[in-house]
């Protein structure tokens, strides 16, 4: 039986053999019992067999437990019902070579009826080269995820243990004044009871402070709550003072008054900013006139609120962190929130794509530019939290 | 307890620290007088009579260090107490350098905080070429004199021993003979000692 095609070639049994011969995709033909009919080169070139050997045999030898021992039922379960769980559907399974190796393979199955039988048709590609790039991919992409935490942690628990010693300080002192006032004839325990209450107060603070430290390593749905920016803001400055080389550099601060509190992961928010503060240091370090700013203000965008019709729909803050340094390339700032792309010799351009993570779910912004004394803004957005 | 034993300044950025270190202070006997930061301090803490500053070396605006710097450009010899936070020894030894007295690493408990007070309040001021730190310096072999400038630099002891190339042991014992031989008794003691020998190197943090 032969067709003619539109440009004249002739589609016969012979080319249609031909074309299974050297498909790339592995193709097994089977009967409605799952006995091998035929089996492609390419076939043989991935399980191992040769087609001689493997005719006649049951299709299952091909699959790894515990496929093996249902794909019979699988098949009767079809031939009853005829519910179809894969045929025309195609997934990806797992596989066995005839040397027992296991791999990802992708099957495709046809069927089609002749004189009365069920023909099914396997189209089989190895994908082990595929789905290891894949899950080495994300095996890297979780390492940097813990990565760029540890790292900022690293930073932060330098940060977080002077944090520490501040309620601890007061602890000491509180309960120290206490003591001794309590010893006092007649002993003034009024004072002494206040005393009491603020040692309290700065135990729970500096559980606080533990508490935030360890949310920086775990992973997880951000603690999403109202917060005010400015004193996020300012209390990033402080940590971002502490490194190297970074105590006593001038950090001008313009932040806006009433501001409207912000929906925010407090730790995560800390993160962006003490990452731009620090990038921003380190561009104007070694610079006399460099200076580095950071502003808070209220944008609102006017199209937009032009536009929602919800009253309720509130303004974004804005936060501006910019440097008097070199600036960035023009070339770079479309890429600059892309992992790995970095301006520094020693970076990894791990901060940066974090920065916009983080952002990106908060539903703001973050974007960079060029400012008037040459270095670079970088700006983010955050909702307003509702009343 | 007297009830005149002088007029502590206290600044720190800490709202609770403050209140502590007042309650504590007071409770000594001191009175007190406290400050969120240094530029507050010189406007309204100048003109008490101060005798002794309890600053803390991390401040927002003007820090520690400066306001130290800016006392002493002004002509101001109030004894200057210098709070760091654990691990910040270097600061703590420039802001000697610069004229601070002493200094106390955060968390404290009250007694050597009221020993430090009491000894700047009665530490004869040194000055910068003192014979008798000089000659107890002096005292010093080349090695111990290394061990004890990168002592007074604020390094650990371990760093001490990877800079110098040599056990920490050896560190360890170089290090208590130094405090033998200059009679310091404290960290801060041998800091003033070699500053005012002349011989605190800056080598940074």
């Amino acid at each position: 039986m032969a067709r003619q095609a539109a440009r004249g070639i002739r589609i016969d049994s012979n080319l249609l053999d031909l074309v299974i011969q050297t498909a790339p995709d592995a193709i097994i033909t089977i009967d409605d019992q799952g006995g091998i009919l035929s089996f492609s080169p390419a076939a043989e070139r991935m399980f191992g067999y040769a087609e001689d050997e493997i005719l006649g045999q049951n299709v299952n030898v091909l699959m790894p437990a515990p496929h093996r021992a249902k794909h019979d039922d699988y098949m009767a379960r079809y031939m009853t019902t005829g519910e179809k769980r894969i045929i025309g559907i195609g997934r990806e399974v797992r596989a066995q070579r005839k040397s027992g190796e296991r791999f990802a393979a992708e099957l495709a199955v046809g069927e089609l009826k002749r004189d009365g039988q069920h023909i099914f048709t396997g189209f089989i590609r190895d994908v082990t080269d595929r789905v290891e790039a894949e899950r080495k991919a994300s095996r890297l992409q979780r390492m940097l995820d813990r990565v760029s935490r540890i790292q900022a942690l690293g930073e932060m628990s330098t940060a977080l243990a002077h944090e520490i010693n501040q309620p601890l300080v007061a602890i000491t002192s509180f309960a120290r004044a206490a003591a001794r006032i309590l010893g006092r004839s007649p002993p003034e325990t009024d004072k002494a009871r206040e005393q009491l209450t603020r040692i309290a107060d700065e135990a729970q603070r500096a559980g606080e402070i533990l508490r935030r430290m360890r949310k920086l390593v775990e992973r997880g749905k951000g603690d999403f709550r109202p917060e005010d920016l400015n004193s996020v803001v300012r209390e990033c400055i402080a940590l971002s003072r502490i490194g190297p080389g970074q105590d006593g550099f001038g950090v001008a601060l313009a932040l806006a008054d009433d501001l409207p509190q912000v929906l925010v992961d407090r730790v995560q928010i800390q993160q962006v900013v003490v990452n731009l503060v620090r990038n921003a240091i380190e561009a104007v370090m070694g610079d006399d006139h460099g200076e580095v700013h950071v502003a808070t203000e209220l944008a609102h965008p006017a199209d937009k609120i032009n536009v929602t019709a919800k009253p309720s729909a509130a303004g974004e803050v804005m936060v501006t962190i910019g440097d008097g340094g070199p600036g960035l390339p023009e070339e770079i700032l479309e890429t600059l929130f892309d992992p790995f792309v970095t301006t520094k010799e020693t970076g990894l351009g791990i901060g940066l794509a974090v920065c916009r993570t983080i952002i990106d779910s908060h539903g703001g912004r973050i974007w960079a530019e060029g400012n008037a004394e040459g270095g670079a803004d970088f700006h983010f957005t955050l909702p307003t939290a509702r009343e | 307890m007297s009830a005149a034993a002088g007029l502590i300044a206290v600044v720190d950025d800490d709202e609770a620290v403050r209140d502590g270190l007042e309650a504590l202070l007071e409770s000594w006997g001191y009175e007190t007088v406290a400050f969120p930061d240094a530029e507050t301090f010189l406007e309204n803490g100048l003109a008490r009579d101060v005798t002794c500053l309890l600053l803390d070396v991390r401040l927002p605006g003007m820090d520690g260090l400066e306001l130290v710097a800016e006392l002493r450009r002004r002509g101001h010899y109030v004894p200057i107490l210098m709070m760091s936070a654990h691990g910040d020894i270097s600061t703590a030894v420039e802001a000697m350098r610069r004229g601070a007295q002493d200094f106390i690493e955060k968390p404290f408990d009250d007694e050597p905080l009221i020993r430090r007070i009491e000894g700047i309040a009665t530490l004869e001021q040194t000055s910068e070429a003192d014979p008798e730190a000089r000659r107890q310096i002096d005292t010093l072999t080349p090695r111990e004199t290394e061990v004890m400038q990168d002592v007074v630099s604020g390094h650990a002891n371990k760093v001490i021993a990877h800079r110098l190339g040599i056990s920490l042991k050896t560190v360890e014992m170089h290090r208590a003979r130094v405090m033998k031989k200059t009679g310091a008794k404290t960290l801060a003691h041998l800091v003033r000692i070699a500053i005012a020998a002349g011989r605190a190197t800056d080598q940074g943090a």
